[in-house]
């Protein structure tokens, strides 16, 4: 399609070529339409649909030729009128690309002498899949691998089956009509070892990843598998789980609403159907979204979030990646979020409330083993909450600063979050805590300079017994990206790169002071940690290659005998190269080296040494659109100054592979590989795992992507 | 590594070492370190070492540990054996327990400001030894990672990509106090073994966590150039954690 919208007074000139191809339509016809009041008509496709690529076809009358090159083609307001050709008295528009699925709209429009522009004919056309659907469609890409293991040496027993195979699917649909759309998308992945599958032994050769159906009708927005809903806040974040949602919302208010049902501890595979049936592992709630000054403005958004959950919110199922406290919790939150902007949007003002009613041990802990929880083995629920407020201006959005655009802010924010503030929604929740920080931002030309200072201090409910402590953190990062212009030589072509192509430096400096501010049980006012962290950062970056240094010092030091003092160096290289059409290269170093001082005694161990290798080298070769090849190769090496820890890994992993048949729409594709794989692990002071074995495979990779 | 022994879980143990033989008698055992501190109402991973003193080379199991008020009442159990082959003497056995945060809110709410871990080690005579566990703030508590949630880009903990196509996994973790964080992201594949996958390394994580109870990381790329199936995680070696580490997985698409 164009890329520019139809300029009509301009459109004379532009029809001079394609009006021919109109006038074509009128030349057999000796008799002319009365100018004034000629009218086109739009002639019906076959079965009466429009497919994405079919030709529109228009008839019109007899026209003298100096009318005929007055005349332009509009669709969905772009001027296609290059790409109509003729059919005998009609005018047919070919898509240039596929046109969506749904209603556009087609213009024939007449520029005359007097300047006017005259609409000779204007139709909605409607591309639709079939009579039944305006969209239907499943696209699939399935790859089926067949190995065999055809040499090898020293493979741990009991060695993995000689023959294997695993595969992997992507799926993705939709079917639409009217208001209506419904989509679904999921992987799967197979493999003859269920082992190597999410859950394991407990599930099938194939298994499920992740999967999404989602339904819209006008404003009702329905969903059901992986996904997240609402905004972020203090009682939901990262909560991307199993489960349903039905909400409804107004395009013309901005005002939504969601009734949510999801899984507390994330599950995957083909188990718990929509993850809501299990009542003891499940986070129901409802989000609200509003507008108050109306839909058209951000000027004011307004958002309030209610949950009530059961289950282990800290951990998920086997296979769900992640790992922590397994006790099942029972909790209840709601928070109340307003977010406006002022001045022209200089202003922003952002300001959440929140209160959780939270049960550390749900249904209790059977303690006496009895199998029963009686009042004494179950904690009643704990009441808090928490609010956070933020405040950020710029003083000016479009101000030039030596002809370059100068951009300056600044805020602040206030976090009080209670002691006993927890949320089933939001795992990695932070409690405790009452922060006030302010922070800066410059950016001009090709730097960018941002300060953040924060004041912070924990335990801020009334707990006498317990300590408390102040952490101050200060962050400030440099960034210098500039951007070269380069001017075309005489003969058109751009001059070559400098040395440094194109640059970017940075420079991020991190300092953390954690202070104690009031005695607790073994815990006297006084310092408690300090940390320092510098990193420096060049990447540059050039037609072909490119290439990042960075180098990092960190300095951590502990005042009450808790962990050891640490001075650490850092250095990492890594580099991307093409050369010619055929080989890519990717090296990469990370080094590292730490020096542990003022041990605790009870660590068992003196000052000492530590230091870390981390090494690889890609390389690809493409010889040709069928036949490529790749190589890596990675090493790390860890060891210990006294001796503790001496360990090294090394890893071969190579591959050929022969595209014997492309897969071509619904026709599959046939690759033959051979991938091998070689693996040293070295641990030179604990020996008893240490192993060096190769072997290599000879896969048969079935690909296919279909498409109905 | 907090402690010079090298750490082993405590089902690694279970796996590869064999039962007792020959009788030993456990005759005292001690924690190191004696006090710990762990975060007021919130689940904290407490590293220590047991030293268990008997008289004669064997066996030593300990069936599950206990969580106790300084007056002796139970709080809550972690069922989890350790067993180690011991020689006459005194043998370091090395554990990370994670204190959930009910049973520290337990203990608080009985009037405590701290509790005690308690494990008894036997074979054929038993003793018993404990570690004491301040409650702190969060800041001031124990360093150890009680959670991490790994997935890919898109939030997937299983997932189908391209080949070439570029992808990063993400670590989230939980953390209490303030320590050096050194980690490895390993990849096995492709066609790893699904019992014993060799692991090897791509990038490490070396940085101190202060101030913040939760930290995010990402992955180098990961490795789609050639179709298969693969397995990621980022294996935490300092602090020990008191969990083996989660598995994500991927399939590279041949075309």
């Amino acid at each position: 399609m164009p890329s520019r919208k139809t300029v009509r007074k301009h459109l004379a000139a532009h029809i001079a070529g394609a009006a021919c191809v109109i006038a074509a339509c009128a030349i057999a016809p000796r008799v002319y339409a009365q100018a004034a009041d000629w009218k086109p008509q739009l002639v019906a496709p076959p079965g009466n649909v429009y497919g994405p690529n079919d030709p529109i076809r228009l008839r019109l009358p007899p026209l003298p030729v100096e009318v005929l090159q007055t005349l332009a083609l509009e669709l969905d307001d772009f001027d296609v009128t290059g790409f109509v050709s003729s059919d005998g008295e009609l005018a047919v528009l070919t898509p240039p690309q596929p046109l969506a699925y749904g209603e556009h709209q087609l213009r024939l429009v007449e520029n005359a002498p007097d300047g006017s522009i005259i609409e000779r004919g204007v139709w909605t056309v409607s591309v639709r899949k079939s009579a039944a659907f305006r969209e239907a469609g499943l696209q699939a890409a399935v790859t089926l691998n067949a190995l065999r293991r055809i040499a090898d040496d020293d493979l741990p027993e009991p060695a993995a089956k000689r023959d294997q195979w695993n595969g992997a699917a992507q799926l993705q649909g939709a079917v639409a009509d009217g208001n209506w759309r419904f989509t679904g998308q999921a992987d799967l992945l197979a493999s003859g070892e269920r082992a190597l599958l999410p859950r394991g032994e407990e599930g099938d050769h194939i298994d499920l990843g992740s999967f999404l159906l989602g339904y819209e009708n006008g404003p009702v927005v329905a969903r059901a598998g992986h996904h997240s809903v609402g905004p972020d806040s203090l009682i939901m974040s990262g909560f991307g789980r199993r489960g349903v949602s039905l909400g409804l919302q107004s395009a013309r208010t901005g005002a939504a609403a969601t009734a949510f049902s999801l899984r507390t501890a994330d599950v995957i595979g083909f188990q718990e159907g929509f993850g809501i049936g299990d009542s003891d592992n499940r986070t129901d709630g409802v989000t609200v979204t509003f507008r108050p000054l109306g839909g058209a403005t951000d000027a004011l958004y307004v958002s309030a979030t209610y949950l009530k959950g059961e289950g282990p919110s800290q951990s998920g199922a086997v296979g769900t990646g992640i790992a922590g406290d397994t006790t099942a919790v029972e909790g209840r939150a709601a928070s109340v979020i307003a977010d406006g902007t002022l001045l022209e949007r200089r202003l922003r003002l952002r300001g959440e409330y929140a209160a959780t009613r939270f049960d550390f041990d749900g249904d209790g802990r059977d303690l006496n083993g009895d199998n029963f929880i009686d009042s004494t083995e179950n904690l009643a629920p704990e009441r808090d909450d928490a609010y956070h407020a933020l405040v950020t201006f710029t003083p000016w959005h479009d101000k030039l600063v030596g002809g370059q655009p100068f951009a300056w802010n600044l805020g602040v924010e206030n976090k009080r979050i209670g002691t006993f503030f927890r949320s089933p929604a939001n795992p990695i929740g932070v409690s405790d805590r009452e922060l006030v920080r302010g922070f800066t931002g410059v950016n001009w030309s090709a730097f960018d300079a941002q300060l953040s200072i924060g004041r912070e201090r924990d335990n801020v409910n009334d707990l006498p017994l317990i300590a408390q402590t102040e952490t101050a953190q200060n962050v400030l990062s440099l960034t210098y990206a500039p951007q070269p212009a380069y001017e075309p030589l005489p003969d058109g072509s751009l001059p070559p790169p400098s040395w440094y192509g194109q640059p970017l430096l940075n420079l991020s400096l991190i300092d953390v002071d954690q202070d104690i501010v009031r005695a607790g049980l073994g815990l006297t006012p006084g310092a408690l940690n300090k940390v320092r962290t510098l990193a420096l950062t060049a990447s540059f970056t050039y037609p072909t290659w490119s290439w990042t240094l960075g180098h990092t010092i960190g300095k951590s030091e502990n005042f009450i005998g808790q962990a050891p003092d640490t001075k650490t160096d850092a250095s990492q290289l890594s580099a991307s190269f093409r050369i010619g059409e055929r080989w890519t290269f990717g090296p990469s170093v990370q080094w590292s080296r730490t020096d542990e001082s003022d041990v605790p005694v009870d660590f068992g161990y003196g000052p000492r040494r530590l230091e870390t290798l981390t090494a690889g080298l890609n390389i690809g070769y493409l010889h040709s659109d069928r036949v490529s090849a790749t190589f890596g190769y990675n090493l790390n090496r860890s060891d210990a100054s006294d001796g503790s820890q001496d360990v090294r890994t090394s890893d071969v992993i190579a591959n050929v592979a022969w595209t014997v048949v492309p897969a071509r729409e619904m026709r599959p594709g046939l690759t033959l590989a051979l991938d091998g794989q070689w693996h040293d692990f070295d641990d030179r002071v604990f020996a008893g795992s240490n192993v060096n074995h190769y072997q290599i495979f000879l896969r048969a990779s079935v690909s296919w992507l279909p498409t109905w | 590594m907090r402690r010079a022994t090298k750490r082993l879980s405590a089902a690694v143990l279970l796996a590869v070492l064999p039962m007792a033989s020959v009788p030993a008698a456990v005759t005292g055992v001690t924690a190191s370190p004696a006090a710990e501190r762990v975060a007021v109402a919130r689940t904290t991973a407490v590293a220590l070492r047991w030293n268990v003193a008997t008289n004669a080379a064997g066996t030593v199991t300990s069936p599950a540990g206990e969580f106790r008020t300084p007056g002796g009442a139970l709080l809550g159990k972690i069922n989890q054996p350790l067993s180690q082959t011991v020689t006459a003497g005194v043998t370091a056995i090395v554990e990370t327990v994670r204190v959930p945060a009910d049973v520290i809110e337990r203990a608080r709410r009985e009037g405590n400001d701290r509790l005690l871990y308690r494990r008894s080690f036997t074979d054929g005579a038993a003793a018993s030894g404990e570690i004491v566990l301040h409650i702190a703030p969060g800041g001031a508590a124990a360093f150890g990672v009680g959670r991490v949630a790994l997935a890919f880009d898109t939030g997937e903990a299983a997932r189908v990509a391209a080949r070439g196509e570029k992808l990063q996994a993400h670590a989230e973790l939980s953390y209490t106090g303030m320590g050096r964080l050194r980690a490895l992201w390993e990849v096995a594949g492709p066609n790893p073994d699904a019992e014993r996958p060799a692991w090897r390394p791509i990038g490490e994580v070396l940085q101190t966590l202060a101030a913040r109870d939760a930290a995010t990381f990402a992955s180098p790329a990961l490795p789609t150039e050639i179709a298969g199936f693969y397995l990621v995680r980022l294996r935490i070696a300092e602090p020990e954690p008191a969990f083996e580490a989660p598995i994500v997985r991927y399939a590279v698409r041949q075309e």
